[in-house]
């Protein structure tokens, strides 16, 4: 508690010694009556004698009383506004021991028959309600924070965090919230004190520092603008709360501006800020709502396409919804595929723009939306696509609050199908293998993605391996020395290779020996030890248990869901790794139950090879062995078929490109410079940037400064031009304006730990009250006013003639 | 005071008014219109009763017969006279008055001669006995007009003064009182002993009837003080210092169930109980005096 002219105080002090001085010096002397019924006053004398010594004391009290309180008043007390309730709980706890204190007297003096009870009682709460207060005051004197108040020009060390993420686009009536934003923080930094410490932070990851005055302030709030790439207002909170942390200025505030949309507090470390504002209770800090309280918005989701690859004949199908929120609502939603520029000159910088093709295939929707729901859109381009990269856009047609989210893009890949060698020994059928790459029906309409070549494993020398992006090797028999060695050869140089080892591999209850050759262990990831058998009382199944691996992200949201019990193991080899792990990237994708190893996937090189510990190939009755050493392919055996799914598409690499990625995530393309250029030029969304050069690197190239959402396209030249490229997308949650409710701004912040201001006078209201503190100038008046009006009536009363 | 004062016209103007009203209501019951609510209290005739054997025929009121057609005889005057001792305190505290008008004593003398010129009218014997610690003043009770002049010339005579003795005082006049008399006491019964009843029974035992005129200042009813008070006893000269603000209630419920008290003891001893102030108008009281007398006859 601080005191505004402490002077007063003293003053006060000798001023309450008017009143007691008065009370004994000026007594009104009694009036000498003549009156011969004296003997009815005499049976009342003692206890009117005690009502009116009590009265004057009670007079004396409030005299003293007003005189205190009109010092107090005047000294302009004021605590730290975190502090005035409980100041006002002692200020209560005092008027009631007042209160209680003086029916206690009244109940002792005042009375002709005392109440032991209730003079008990009143005795009990006074002395309860004083040793309370007595506490509480000990506890607040020591636990009172150095926070400055009282002087309001005082200079201030202050950040005005400002929120700078897509969703402050949202404009209502021509004027966006980052607008608004912007006034408010130049308004907040021409409202400091000269002299301040004024650091204008923005979510957009930058890093914070003191501007070096207060016009430098406002020249950086002019320019800030929406960020793609925003952080959480945590993360950013939590690095603003720092620098203050170090300021030496003793008095430290906080702005946060936003449009208190929930998804810019729900996410970084919350925890971290909460200590820090716990720990540093001299910051004052306030939030800043810009936002709209009912906004209107139409918004695309994400974009789900079946295929980022996918062949000449195959349509383009893409799922998708559009959310609303605000009324219900009717909007056409346009899908366009760009067409190749007819002259291939696009794309090109022309007069310092960058001129993309015009012409688009396209369809349209209208779609009706309900209030405040979602509603699915499907799109299927039937095709043909020629070959090559092409961008396409999903857009919701017409006026909306927020445009960023009114368009969505992609990039799909129309390329000749992955051409495949699928080797079996004699007494293995690779049927169920070439019926999943490659069904019939989509060989007949030429949109199968696989082109299978299907071969003898004792004719693979009648092939020239190059010519296949990956080899499947089904539970190969012994492999000569230079096979494995071709093989190495082949992945090193970016080929990729699926082994599926089962029974061809035994040899009189062990392995043989040409698997245990170093060439054929490095490409084994290990050395095959043993085969284990299934116990009567064990089951043995796939089970895995890590699903970070795009090979099992089809399980990934039903881990549980997936019945791997009812496809039972039977035998499966055991490889113990041999230690090149470092070396060689290598993974255990899928274990059994018991927990050993069952798919291994190794990176050599610019390939990767794919190990499987059973095979795929073994039927539900074997004509030569007793039983099967899997039950995976029989009945409904969808994890299977997923399994080797995506097993193809991990090994022949199409997972590997990534044509459309979010906002900050690195866009790599496959490159290999046997056929494409060693280098590109890297036209961004933004089209008055120059395009910019990147140059393959180990048959890769990739290209991370993605923090606008649109098209990438490479352009590069070998022999004619290459076009490739890749989309990036705002993800969905960055734009929903969903508001926040203050009790989860309260799990970031604090209970009663921050102000939370949409007008300026509530801001400049708050800023006093932190500044100065919370004054009781006002109670005390009131309390002044009210003792005045008790002592009038009192004495009017007790004195009137 | 001049004996004038005491015989002031308004006074004996109301007096006589009730007189003749009381005349007009027993004449109306006559000639048949109401009863009268002072029935057995007039000058002339008290009452009509039923004729019976024995009766003189010539006593028939002939009037009523011819109304009602019952035989009635009037009661006469002779039948109702009374002896009437007119017994005044004349303590200090009777000598008290707040407004600085009419003093207790004063008041009651107002009322006893008020009083006694009714009762000369009614041709009625009246004495005067005055008393502080013992007996000071008698007058023998005659009912001739001369009556009248020596009891107002005794009355403007006495001061108040001394202490009460009022038991004794009243055991004292019983001794003297040989037959059946209306003894009208003028008192503010302000005395310490609890024996006030005991001498008032004696009187009573002794076959009068008693009316008591518990006077008091409107002061000493109202306690009109504020503010801190010094009271000073006169009688005792006794001193108590007091917020009179906060203790007006407090006296004014002790003054209350003192004269409660007292009106409860006196009904239960057949005695006539009138309190009175100062601040009330004579007429109240000899109304009341009235009031009381119509049950009695």
């Amino acid at each position: 508690m601080i005191w505004a002219n402490a002077m007063v105080l003293g003053i006060g002090a000798m001023l309450l010694s008017l009143p007691i001085i008065l009370h004994f010096m000026m007594q009104p002397k009694p009036k000498v009556l003549s009156f011969p019924a004296l003997k009815f006053v005499r049976q009342h004398e003692i206890s009117n004698r005690s009502r009116m010594r009590l009265r004057h004391l009670l007079l004396l009290l409030l005299r003293c009383l007003l005189i205190l309180l009109m010092a107090a008043a005047l000294a302009g007390p004021s605590v730290a506004s975190r502090n005035f309730g409980q100041w006002l709980t002692i200020g209560g706890l005092g008027c009631t021991s007042l209160v209680v204190g003086l029916a206690l007297a009244v109940a002792y003096y005042g009375t002709r028959k005392r109440n032991g009870l209730l003079i008990s009682a009143l005795a009990t709460l006074l002395l309860g309600q004083l040793l309370f207060g007595g506490y509480s005051i000990i506890r607040l004197i020591s636990s009172d924070s150095p926070q400055l108040i009282g002087d309001s020009q005082a200079p201030v060390a202050a950040v005005i965090l400002i929120d700078t993420s897509p969703r402050m686009d949202y404009q209502i009536n021509g004027k966006k919230n980052l607008e608004k934003a912007r006034e408010m923080g130049i308004w907040l930094a021409e409202q400091l004190p000269s002299s301040s410490d004024v650091c204008v932070l923005a979510t957009d990851g930058d890093q914070p520092f003191y501007s070096v005055d207060v016009g430098a302030a406002k020249k950086r709030i002019e320019t800030l603008d929406t960020s793609y790439e925003s952080s959480f207002i945590p993360e950013s909170l939590s690095i603003g709360l720092k620098l203050l942390k170090d300021s030496e200025l003793e008095r430290k505030e906080l702005y946060v501006i936003t449009d208190l949309t929930r998804r810019g507090w729900t996410g970084g470390e919350t925890s971290t800020v909460l200590k820090q504002l716990k720990d540093n209770e001299d910051i004052a800090a306030f939030v800043i709502d810009v936002g709209t309280n009912e906004p209107q918005d139409f918004s695309i989701g994400g974009l789900f396409l079946e295929e980022n690859t996918i062949t000449t004949a195959s349509p383009i199908e893409i799922n998708t919804e559009i959310t609303r929120i605000g009324d219900a609502a009717q909007r056409n939603v346009v899908m366009k595929i760009e067409q190749p520029d007819d002259q291939g000159i696009r794309p090109a910088m022309r007069d310092g723009k960058v001129l993309v093709p015009k012409k688009f295939w396209q369809l349209s929707k209208q779609v009706d939306i309900r209030a405040d729901s979602q509603t699915p859109v499907q799109f299927q381009y039937p095709g043909p696509l020629p070959q090559g990269v092409h961008h396409g856009t999903v857009e919701i047609i017409g006026e909306d609050g927020l445009k960023v989210d009114n368009t969505r893009y992609f990039t799909v890949d129309v390329r000749p199908a992955w051409d495949v060698l699928v080797l079996h020994p004699d007494n293995v059928n690779p049927g169920n293998l070439v019926d999943l790459l490659a069904p019939y029906r989509e060989l007949e309409k030429g949109t199968a993605i696989y082109r299978c070549t299907v071969a003898k494993q004792s004719d693979v020398s009648k092939y020239d391996l190059d010519d296949f992006q990956a080899i499947f090797l089904l539970d190969p028999k012994p492999l000569n020395q230079g096979l494995w060695q071709d093989l190495e050869q082949y992945v090193a140089q970016g080929g990729g290779l699926a082994i599926f080892l089962g029974h061809n591999a035994a040899i009189q209850g062990g392995v043989d020996p040409s698997f245990l050759t170093t060439t054929a262990e490095k490409l084994l990831t290990g050395k095959i030890t043993r085969q284990w058998r299934r116990k009567q009382d064990n089951p043995l199944y796939l089970s895995p248990d890590n699903f970070s691996n795009p090979i099992l992200e089809p399980f990934r949201d039903r881990e549980d869901a997936v019945p791997w019990g009812d496809h039972p193991v039977l035998n499966h080899w055991e490889i113990t790794p041999d230690g090149l792990a470092n070396e060689l990237p290598t993974e255990t994708v899928v274990r059994y139950s018991t927990g050993l190893p069952a798919v291994i996937s190794r990176t050599l090189g610019q390939g990767r090879v794919l190990i499987m510990t059973t095979p795929i190939t073994d039927p539900p009755r074997p004509t030569d062995r007793a039983l099967p050493w899997n039950y995976l392919f029989t009945g409904y055996c969808w994890p299977a078929w997923k399994l080797v799914g995506k097993i193809s598409e991990y090994v022949v690499q199409s997972s590997y490109e990534k044509l459309n990625i979010d906002v900050g995530q690195t866009g790599v393309l496959r490159n290999d410079i046997r056929k494409y250029p060693d280098s590109y030029r890297v036209f961004t969304p933004r089209t008055e940037q120059s395009p910019t050069k990147i140059v393959s690197i180990d048959n890769t190239v990739k290209y991370r400064f993605t923090n606008t959402p649109g098209q990438y396209r490479l352009r590069g030249q070998r022999g004619e031009t290459v076009l490739r490229g890749f989309s990036v997308n705002l993800e969905p949650a960055e734009t929903d304006l969903t508001r926040i409710d203050p009790v989860e701004i309260d799990e970031v912040l604090g209970f009663e730990r921050y102000q939370l201001a949409r007008e300026r006078n509530q801001i400049q209201r708050q800023q006093g009250t932190a500044r100065v503190g919370q004054e009781f100038y006002p109670i005390l008046l009131i309390m002044l006013a009210v003792t005045l009006i008790v002592e009038h009536l009192m004495s009017n009363r007790f004195y009137s003639s | 005071m001049s004996v004038e004062k005491y015989l002031k016209p308004e006074v004996i103007n109301q007096i006589k008014r009730l007189d003749m009203r009381a005349q007009f209501v027993v004449k109306g019951f006559l000639h048949g219109l109401h009863a009268s609510p002072y029935q057995g209290f007039s000058v002339e005739f008290s009452e009509h009763r039923k004729y019976s054997h024995g009766d003189d025929p010539k006593d028939i009121d002939w009037q009523v017969y011819a109304k009602t057609n019952k035989y009635y005889v009037k009661k006469f005057e002779a039948e109702t006279n009374i002896t009437g001792y007119l017994v005044m305190d004349l303590s200090q505290s009777m000598g008290y008055t707040y407004r600085q008008e009419l003093t207790k004593f004063d008041y009651s003398v107002c009322l006893a001669a008020a009083l006694a010129y009714l009762m000369v009218s009614q041709q009625d014997p009246v004495g005067l006995i005055t008393f502080n610690d013992k007996i000071r003043e008698s007058l023998p009770p005659r009912s001739k007009r001369t009556q009248l002049g020596n009891l107002i010339s005794l009355l403007s005579r006495i001061r108040p003064n001394g202490n009460t003795n009022f038991s004794d005082s009243l055991g004292q006049m019983a001794a003297m009182l040989k037959q059946r008399s209306l003894v009208m006491i003028f008192s503010d019964l302000l005395v310490d002993d609890d024996s006030i009843f005991d001498s008032l029974h004696r009187l009573r035992h002794g076959g009068h009837d008693v009316i008591l005129f518990h006077i008091l200042d409107e002061a000493e009813v109202n306690f009109p003080f504020n503010g801190p008070c010094e009271l000073h006893d006169p009688e005792s000269g006794d001193e108590i210092k007091v917020d009179a603000d906060g203790f007006r209630k407090e006296y004014c419920e002790a003054i209350e169930e003192f004269r409660r008290n007292l009106a409860i003891d006196c009904r239960k001893s057949g005695i006539d109980y009138v309190p009175i102030d100062t601040s009330m108008q004579f007429d109240t009281a000899l109304i009341e005096y009235l009031h009381s007398r119509k049950t009695r006859f």
